[in-house]
């Protein structure tokens, strides 16, 4: 397992200099920032001057040369706007993303596997189909609308939660997050619940899906025909055999709700990486549009290797390697 | 002596309703299981035998349904009872062995969890006990370092000792009926043997009644006290093993033991039952064996399902089997 793990470490340093290339050069073909740093009056002197300082007026190769090796010692650079490390800048903002993700990805795991297993138990039952059709427009329904259909119902309507901003924050065994106030649980309800929204409809359908699948397996009707409760029947021996789909899709699903979280964020103003990036790439801020995509990059392969060690844990079958 | 009557099955009928027609899967079959005996039922595929045993646990999930008829175990009718009190009767009194030893185990929980949760559940067993209790019938079952085999997966042991595990679970909280449902179909013929062996052995010290439901007439005719033969959703004759082998009186079951390939003598062809079951969907009147049959009459058109007597312990519904009975199959002991 040891040995595994390190492997990947090892493949996630791959893809990270792989994706650092692609991006370097795209963001390169983007324009240029010294037009947008400058105003459009400047005279050509500090235009060369700043391309300079920005190290800008050397050859690709050598930029990304420069890059690179300060890359490694964890220098990204410094922001073109903000006049601060742009990893810092990032980074600082990654544990609220995170906090929201995470929130959406328990909200959807709650609702979903439940409501899954019950639709794939009882298909023919009135509440399944209810079901199954809330699915269908969950997974129809854009975020930016369900978002703001939220804030009007529950903000607006009814005035029960705030529509904007994290709200009240504490610290938790060195961790600060607003799951440890009722102030900072009532903001981080609604966006969270937009930006699971979808997850929550795609889960049910997977849910079911798997779930059906494996009831008509031969050794579910063995743990009946042992006389095993529905309980036991369901729980124990069906719901482990549907993990398996289930958990890649939620590992794959964190990262994007991690990594395309602008929307939700827009609409809640959320202080999280999301706003960041839209204002940085309006900038053409290059550092820390850098900065923001290979961070990303690197929590995709994280929570893979992690989904990977779990496959493992729910189907032994599998073997590491 | 008589022995008594362990379960009793009365006009069971269990049909599936399905896009093109109903299905009679089990169309009215009666018999009866007493203590300690080994009832063999035996017929083709889709002959209706694995229905009539999912029935018997009322395992029967939609489209299929059990329209009617009693089954009593020792003289409660399990038709009459809740799904609450149905499982524990499921796996406790009554238990079951399936055919296929590699789909029967669930292979993301190990051997031990998924034996020790019968003894928990059924015998209230404390951990610690069921634990050791599990070891003890991985033991009797025959499976070597029964310790170190609980901690194992399905896929980490061999189809005969996968079954093995089967038959552990299916006798761990002593049931009275072992329902097997072609234990051994799918198992090699040196595996199979083993198999057999250990099941006699286990139930007859227990005094344990089995229903063993195969295709196999000739595996059948070495382990049961009597015999059922089953075809399209009728049982058409049953008795005793000996008077049903040496003396079968449908024509139906004397094609079966002629197409038992025999070894001493010089045989070109293997002799078969021409022809198929009829559709299920679309069943005749009278002998539904009728289209295949070399002996029909006018009369098979319309006859009843009756049992006529052939001999002691022995009926057929074929009434021209009294005429019959007196002709030898010649080759099968």
């Amino acid at each position: 397992m040891l040995i595994y793990t390190g492997k990947r470490i090892w493949q996630t340093l791959i893809v990270l200099f792989a994706v650092s290339i692609i991006v370097f050069i795209m963001i390169n073909i983007n324009g240029d920032p010294v037009q947008t740093l400058l105003p459009p009056e400047a005279e050509p002197w500090a235009v060369e001057e700043l391309r300079e300082t920005l190290g800008l007026n050397k050859p690709l190769y050598i930029q990304y040369f420069n890059f690179i090796k300060n890359a490694v010692k964890g220098d990204m650079g410094i922001s073109y706007y903000q006049q601060v490390p742009a990893l810092s800048l990032v980074l600082e903002r990654l544990p609220k993303t995170m906090e929201l993700a995470v929130a959406a990805i328990l909200i959807s795991i709650v609702i979903a596997i439940p409501a899954g297993m019950y639709a794939a138990i009882k298909p023919e039952s009135i509440l399944s189909k209810l079901i199954m059709f809330s699915s269908l427009a969950g997974i129809s329904l854009p975020t930016f609308l369900s978002g703001i259909l939220l804030i009007l119902l529950f903000a607006v309507n009814f005035s029960l939660l705030p529509s904007s901003g994290r709200g009240e924050v504490a610290q938790f065994l060195g961790i600060h997050s607003s799951f440890f106030t009722l102030d900072g649980l009532k903001h981080i309800i609604m966006p969270a619940a937009t930006l699971g929204l979808y997850m929550v409809a795609m889960l049910i359908r997977l849910v079911r899906a798997g779930m059906q699948e494996v009831l008509k397996q031969d050794y579910i009707l063995f743990t009946r025909a042992k006389g095993m409760p529905a309980k036991i029947v369901y729980i124990r021996h069906a719901l482990k055999n549907t993990m398996i789909p289930v958990i890649t899709v939620i590992g794959l699903q964190l990262g994007r709700l991690i990594a395309f979280s602008m929307i939700t964020e827009k609409i809640f103003a959320w202080p999280g990486m999301g706003k960041l990036i839209l204002d940085s790439i309006n900038r053409l801020d290059r550092p820390v549009i850098m900065s923001y995509i290979l961070v990303i990059a690197a929590l995709f392969a994280a929570i893979n290797l992690v989904v990977d060690l779990l496959y493992y844990y729910f189907d032994p079958r599998i073997e590491l390697g | 002596m008589q022995r008594e009557k362990i379960l009793e099955v009365k006009n069971l009928k269990t049909f599936f309703n399905t896009k093109d027609g109903v299905v009679k899967a089990v169309n009215g079959v009666n018999f009866n299981l007493k203590k300690g005996e080994i009832l063999g039922i035996v017929g083709e595929s889709g002959a209706g035998k694995s229905v009539t045993g999912f029935s018997l646990l009322r395992l029967i999930d939609p489209p299929g349904e059990i329209l009617e008829g009693s089954i009593k175990f020792k003289g409660q009718d399990l038709m009459k009872m809740n799904e609450r009190d149905m499982i524990k009767i499921r796996g406790k009194k009554i238990s079951m062995i399936f055919q296929d030893p590699m789909a029967s185990l669930n292979p993301v929980l190990t051997i031990g969890q998924q034996l020790i949760e019968v003894l928990q559940f059924h015998l209230n067993y404390r951990r610690k006990k069921a634990k050791n209790r599990a070891v003890e019938l991985l033991n009797m079952v025959g499976i070597s370092s029964p310790g170190k085999r609980m901690k194992h997966y399905p896929n980490q042991l061999s189809g005969g000792m996968r079954q093995r595990v089967v038959v552990a679970i299916a006798l761990a909280s002593d049931p009275e009926v072992i329902i097997a449902d072609e234990p051994t179909t799918a198992l090699d013929v040196t595996i199979q043997a083993q198999i057999i062996n250990l099941m006699q052995n286990l139930i007859k010290d227990r005094q344990t009644s089995l229903i063993f439901i195969t295709h196999d007439l000739a595996l059948v005719s070495e382990i049961a006290d009597r015999i059922l033969v089953m075809y399209a959703g009728d049982i058409i004759e049953y008795g005793s093993k000996g008077s049903i082998i040496s003396n079968p009186a449908h024509p139906y079951t004397q094609g079966l033991i002629n197409s038992i390939p025999v070894l001493d003598k010089n045989q070109k062809r293997l002799k078969q039952i021409k022809g198929l079951m009829p559709s299920p969907l679309d069943l005749p009147a009278g002998c539904k064996f009728r289209s295949r049959c070399s002996k029909k009459t006018d009369y098979c058109k319309n006859r009843d399902n009756e049992f006529k007597k052939i001999s002691n312990n022995h009926y057929s519904t074929c009434s021209e089997a009294c005429q019959l009975k007196k002709e030898l199959i010649a080759g099968v002991g």
